[in-house]
C-alpha cells in the first residue's frame, strides 16, 4: 500500500522542470495572435449589434446565458464600457486589440499571469458571444488558456524571469499541472476515437471521403482524392485507432515518440487538407506541451536529478 | 449550484464532448438568398468569405440551422441572416431564403460521373416591413 502511495506521489508530484509551461505559453500566445489576425476583418461582422453584424451576438449570448448567467461574454464588456461613454464598436475594437496584445505578451513571456488571464477571459467572451459560429478550436483554445492561466508562471523561458527576477512555484506543482493536462488529452483522444469507432463510415473510408469533399473543407478537388479511394478505409481505421490507443501508448517512453508523431501528423494533415489550420495548431500545441516538451526530474534542491532523463 | 457548474464547464472549455465528425460525418447545408427586384430579376446570394476559417464558422451556423428541430428557431435565424444580407441589396423588394442540403456521392459514384448536388429542404419568403429606422427589415 505504501509502495503504491509512493508511486502515486512520484507520478503526480515529483518536481520537474517547467519547459512544458514555456511550450504551452509560447504556443498559445501564437495561437491567440493568429486567431486575432484571422478575425481582423470579420470581428465586427461577427460580434456587432443587431443591424451591423451577420447575426446578432445577442442571440448567442441569450442561448449561453440560459445555461448560466455566470458565463462571461462580450455584452459584459460592452455594458461596462458603455457606462464610461464608450461606443460598442470602440469596445469591440479594444477587445480585439487587447486580445492581440495578450497573445504577444504570452509569446514574449512578459506579465505572464496577467496576459494569460486576459487572453483566457477575452477569448472566452468572444467564443461565447459567437457561440453559434464557434467550433472545436474555440473549445480547445479555452481549455489550453484555462490551464495556462492556472499553471505555475513565469516559466524559465519567460522574460519575466529575467527582467523581474521572478521565481516559479515549486516543481511539484509543475508536475501536477502537467499530469492534469496529459490526462485530459488522454480523455479527449480516447472518447474521440471511441465515438469514431462506433461509426461505420470510419471503417469503410466513407467518412474520410465525405469529410474531404464536403464544403467548406473541400480544398482538395475530389478528382485528386478518387484515385486514392482504396486507401481511405485503412486511413479511417488508422485515425480512430491512433486516438483510441492514445492513452495506452503515449505514456511509455518506447512508444511515446511514435504516438506523438502519429497524432501530430494527423492534426497537420487535417490542417493542410481541410484548411482547419487553427484547429491543427491548437492540438499540436497541447500535445507538444503535454508530451513533447523535454523535462528533467529535479531534486528537492532544484538541481537536476542525475542521470538526467526525460520523464514519463 | 447547477448554474455554477454550467459556468465552470464553460469557463474550462469542457462543456461539450469530443466526438468531432463522429460517429459519422453530418449532412452539409447551404443557405441561398434570392433577392427580387422591381424589374423582375433575381439576384442569388450565398454568404461566402475569402478565408477557409471564416467559411468553417459560417458552415457551423448553417449546419445548426439545418439540424435544429425547432421550426421557429430555424425561421428566425434565417430571417436574421436575410436581414444581414439585405443590407447589401437595398433595392430588393423581397427575398426568398432557400435552405439546401448537399447530396454527396460516394467515391464510387463520383468515379461513375455523379456529382454533388443540392436539394431544397425549406423555403421562406420575406418582404420588407416599413419602419422608421430601417425600411429593409424583413417581415
Amino acid at each position: 500500500m505504501q509502495k503504491w502511495q509512493e508511486r502515486v506521489r512520484e507520478f503526480c508530484f515529483a518536481p520537474e522542470s517547467d519547459s512544458w509551461v514555456g511550450v504551452l505559453r509560447v504556443g498559445l500566445g501564437l495561437q491567440v495572435v493568429i486567431y486575432c489576425l484571422n478575425f481582423r476583418s470579420d470581428w465586427t461582422f461577427f460580434f456587432a449589434a443587431p443591424g451591423e453584424a451577420l447575426i446578432s451576438r445577442q442571440l448567442s449570448e441569450a442561448i449561453v446565458s440560459a445555461q448560466s448567467a455566470l458565463i462571461p461574454n462580450l455584452a459584459w464588456l460592452a455594458d461596462a464600457a458603455g457606462r464610461f461613454g464608450l461606443a460598442e464598436a470602440t469596445t469591440l475594437s479594444a477587445v480585439w486589440f487587447a486580445l492581440l496584445l495578450a497573445g504577444a505578451l504570452l509569446i514574449a513571456g512578459l506579465f505572464c499571469r496577467t496576459a494569460a488571464v486576459t487572453a483566457w477571459l477575452l477569448h472566452l467572451c468572444a467564443a461565447k458571444s459567437g457561440d453559434l459560429l464557434s467550433y472545436g478550436v474555440d473549445n480547445f483554445m479555452t481549455i489550453g488558456l484555462f490551464y495556462l492561466m492556472l499553471a505555475p508562471l513565469p516559466d524559465g523561458w519567460a522574460l519575466d524571469r529575467t527582467l523581474w527576477n521572478r521565481k516559479t512555484l515549486d516543481g511539484a506543482l509543475v508536475r501536477l499541472f502537467r499530469r492534469i493536462l496529459q490526462m485530459h488529452l488522454c480523455l479527449i483522444y480516447f472518447f474521440g476515437g471511441l465515438t469514431k469507432a462506433l461509426g461505420t463510415g470510419w471503417w469503410n473510408g466513407a467518412n474520410l471521403w465525405r469529410a474531404l469533399t464536403r464544403p467548406p473543407f473541400d480544398i482538395i478537388p475530389p478528382e485528386m482524392i478518387v484515385p486514392w479511394r482504396h486507401f481511405l478505409p485503412a486511413l479511417g481505421i488508422a485515425i480512430w485507432s491512433v486516438e483510441l490507443a492514445y492513452p495506452v501508448f503515449i505514456w511509455p517512453k518506447k512508444t511515446r515518440l511514435l504516438w506523438l508523431t502519429l497524432v501530430c501528423a494527423m492534426h497537420l494533415a487535417i490542417g493542410l487538407t481541410m484548411g482547419m489550420y487553427l484547429f491543427a495548431m491548437i492540438m499540436l500545441v497541447l500535445n507538444l506541451a503535454a508530451f513533447g516538451a523535454p523535462t528533467r526530474v529535479l531534486e528537492k534542491t532544484g538541481d537536476v536529478r542525475s542521470p538526467a532523463t526525460s520523464v514519463s | 449550484m447547477r448554474q455554477a457548474l454550467n459556468a465552470y464547464l464553460h469557463l474550462a472549455g469542457i462543456q461539450s464532448g469530443y466526438g468531432f465528425f463522429a460517429p459519422n460525418i453530418p449532412d452539409s447545408y447551404k443557405l441561398v438568398f434570392a433577392f427580387s427586384y422591381p424589374d423582375g430579376h433575381e439576384d442569388f446570394f450565398s454568404a461566402q468569405a475569402d478565408r477557409v476559417e471564416t467559411n468553417v464558422r459560417l458552415a457551423r451556423l448553417t449546419d445548426y440551422i439545418g439540424r435544429t428541430r425547432s421550426e421557429i428557431v430555424r425561421e428566425d435565424l434565417i430571417k436574421l441572416l436575410a436581414y444581414a444580407s439585405w443590407r447589401q441589396h437595398c433595392d430588393a423588394t423581397g427575398v426568398r431564403a432557400l435552405l439546401l442540403t448537399l447530396a454527396q456521392p460516394t467515391a464510387e459514384e463520383f468515379l461513375r460521373g455523379k456529382r454533388p448536388a443540392y436539394e431544397r429542404l425549406y423555403e421562406y419568403e420575406f418582404s420588407p416591413v416599413p419602419s422608421a429606422n430601417d425600411a429593409t427589415k424583413p417581415n
